[in-house]
């Protein structure tokens, strides 16, 4: 198995609450995994510290050969991190395109030496983003919203919007925290075809999902967590059919 | 005429003043009440370099961005812990710690009597005394500030800091090294300070402490929040309207002593009515409602 990304015993504790529990895993580069449990079994809690947004108590995190434990996030997201919140987070009172603009790394246009005196090149290089953010607002059906407040689109092009900051990031490795919740039925095909777009593009993609249909269709392979440890990982189908994963739905 | 220039040269004061400010809390979120204290210590810095040292102009203004530019990273420094309202706290206690200094300190800054007898600018053998040549100076000097802010804010820096003010989680999950950010662009507005500072403290050839009180810092939060937080044009615009405003009561004949205290309640009513009708301000995007 490629060991692209691995996890080992990674521990949160909230308080005496164990979020993440000696939680292991591993990654391939240009899987789909979708990371599936109840409530509370710490699945947003595993991005946050994957991130680097939480500090992690314990374990250890290497991904492409570095350590991730310990990280800031900016770090983080520029070794190749992307991620999706659940709660929508953008930047909602600049345009869309901004947003867009935003998630593009390595602007020398963000640090002020080259900004006082390599005025030329922040030009060239900013107004190049420029469209390639139009294009990939094409790409995600988005064009005609591009001079829009991002507070001004509906929630499921917001999802949309959060997910091309993402493709414009460039990152290798994608989070996404449910990405198709609340999104009407039109937006989740348009959706799950930029998801299948980004997997033929190479990327890895971890998906925090409940819908059992998109589950069972698109993902490679699930991990099923509860209580913050890994019960059980394989095909979607076995996963299905595993009775630790029936047993933990019911109880 | 000399009345006019002078206006006109207190606009350019509070332009390059709200401006910088702008950047900060117009811009980046961080609504920064300690805007007049860096104004204090850049007029400060010049006053006393020239009284005690009688060293050049050009060199005294370099000295005063540089030692506003400390100053700005030290406030800028609880930014990284504290936001929103414990963050104004905060900056407003550097705003009173700053004011107690200039107005205690009496061996070093003279205290409540201030600094008299300031000498008159000269840049390059350019003597600069009469309003024409000081409004010449402030066209110079606002033409640099403003450049400087536009520079930043229409930049992808600029872009940063406004991810910043909206949603400083979704900046870092983007890369964005925030603190870095924040100290940077505390330290810019700072800097800038020095610019009208220095102007101010030449200009009037007398400074003392009252004219960099918690008062003076509301007075630029106010011509930022008028003219438009987070617009470019917005502080420009502010500053002029708030310039001129009180002026406006010199002409209906209304006595000194009224009209000190109803310029305070029109600053208010221009607040409470701004709030109401126009909350993005003068030049503000009219799809912009903030919260």
């Amino acid at each position: 198995m490629n060991q692209w990304l691995t996890v080992e015993n990674l521990s949160k504790r909230f308080g005496g609450i164990h979020a993440l529990d000696s939680f292991s895993c591993h990654f391939g580069q240009g899987e789909v995994v979708g990371l599936i449990g109840p409530n509370g079994a710490g699945k947003t809690t595993f991005f946050n510290v994957l991130g680097g947004m939480l500090p992690a108590d314990g374990g250890s995190i290497r991904f492409c050969s570095k350590q991730l434990v310990g990280q800031s996030p900016h770090r983080i997201a520029h070794f190749g991190v992307a991620r999706t919140f659940q709660n929508l987070r953008l930047i909602r009172q600049v345009p869309v395109i901004e947003n867009v603009m935003l998630a593009f790394r390595h602007q020398s246009g963000e640090h002020l030496v080259p900004l006082a005196i390599r005025w030329k090149k922040v030009r060239a290089q900013e107004s190049e983003n420029h469209e390639k953010a139009l294009a990939i607002l094409k790409k995600v059906g988005l064009l005609e919203k591009a001079d829009d407040l991002a507070d001004a689109l509906s929630y499921g092009q917001q999802k949309l919007l959060t997910l091309a900051c993402c493709i414009a990031s460039d990152a290798d490795l994608l989070l996404l925290d449910e990405p198709l919740a609340g999104v009407s039925p039109v937006m989740i095909d348009i959706v799950l075809e930029k998801l299948r777009e980004l997997k033929n593009a190479g990327k890895t993609l971890v998906v925090i999902e409940h819908n059992l249909e998109v589950i069972m269709n698109e993902f490679d392979r699930v991990i099923f967590m509860d209580s913050g440890r890994k019960v059980c990982e394989g095909l979607p189908d076995e996963v299905r059919n595993d009775p630790r994963v029936i047993e933990a739905y019911l109880k | 005429m000399e009345y006019l220039l002078h206006i006109l040269i207190l606009i350019g004061i509070y332009m390059m003043l709200s401006s910088s400010l702008n950047l900060v809390a117009g811009y980046a979120g961080m609504l920064s009440i300690a805007h007049a204290a860096f104004y204090g210590v850049g007029a400060y810095t010049v006053a006393l370099m020239s009284l005690n040292l009688g060293t050049p102009f050009l060199l005294n203004i370099i000295c005063a961005i540089v030692v506003c530019g400390l100053f700005g990273a030290v406030v800028g420094i609880p930014s990284l812990r504290i936001k929103d309202d414990y963050f104004i706290i905060a900056a407003f206690a550097f705003q009173i710690i700053a004011f107690s200094i200039m107005n205690n300190w009496v061996s070093f800054t003279k205290g409540p009597m201030g600094l008299p007898g300031i000498p008159q600018p000269n840049l390059f053998g350019w003597e600069i005394s009469s309003y024409p040549e000081f409004l010449l100076l402030t066209v110079i000097m606002c033409v640099v500030c403003l450049l400087i802010c536009r520079r930043i804010t229409h930049s992808p820096y600029g872009r940063v800091l406004q991810a910043i003010r909206e949603d400083e989680d979704f900046a870092l999950s983007l890369g964005k090294n925030v603190a870095g950010y924040k100290i940077s662009v505390f330290v810019i507005a700072a800097m800038l300070t020095a610019l009208p500072g220095a102007l101010y403290a030449t200009y009037i050839s007398y400074i003392d402490p009252s004219s960099f009180t918690v008062d003076e810092s509301i007075f630029i939060i106010s011509i930022m929040i008028i003219g438009g937080a987070g617009r470019f044009l917005g502080p420009v615009l502010g500053a002029i309207v708030l310039v001129l405003l009180p002026e406006l009561l010199r002409f209906v004949g209304m006595p000194n002593s009224i009209a000190a205290n109803l310029r305070q309640i029109l600053y208010g009513a221009a607040l409470v009515a701004c709030m109401l009708w126009r909350p993005q301000g003068l030049v503000g995007r009219a799809d912009v409602l903030r919260k």
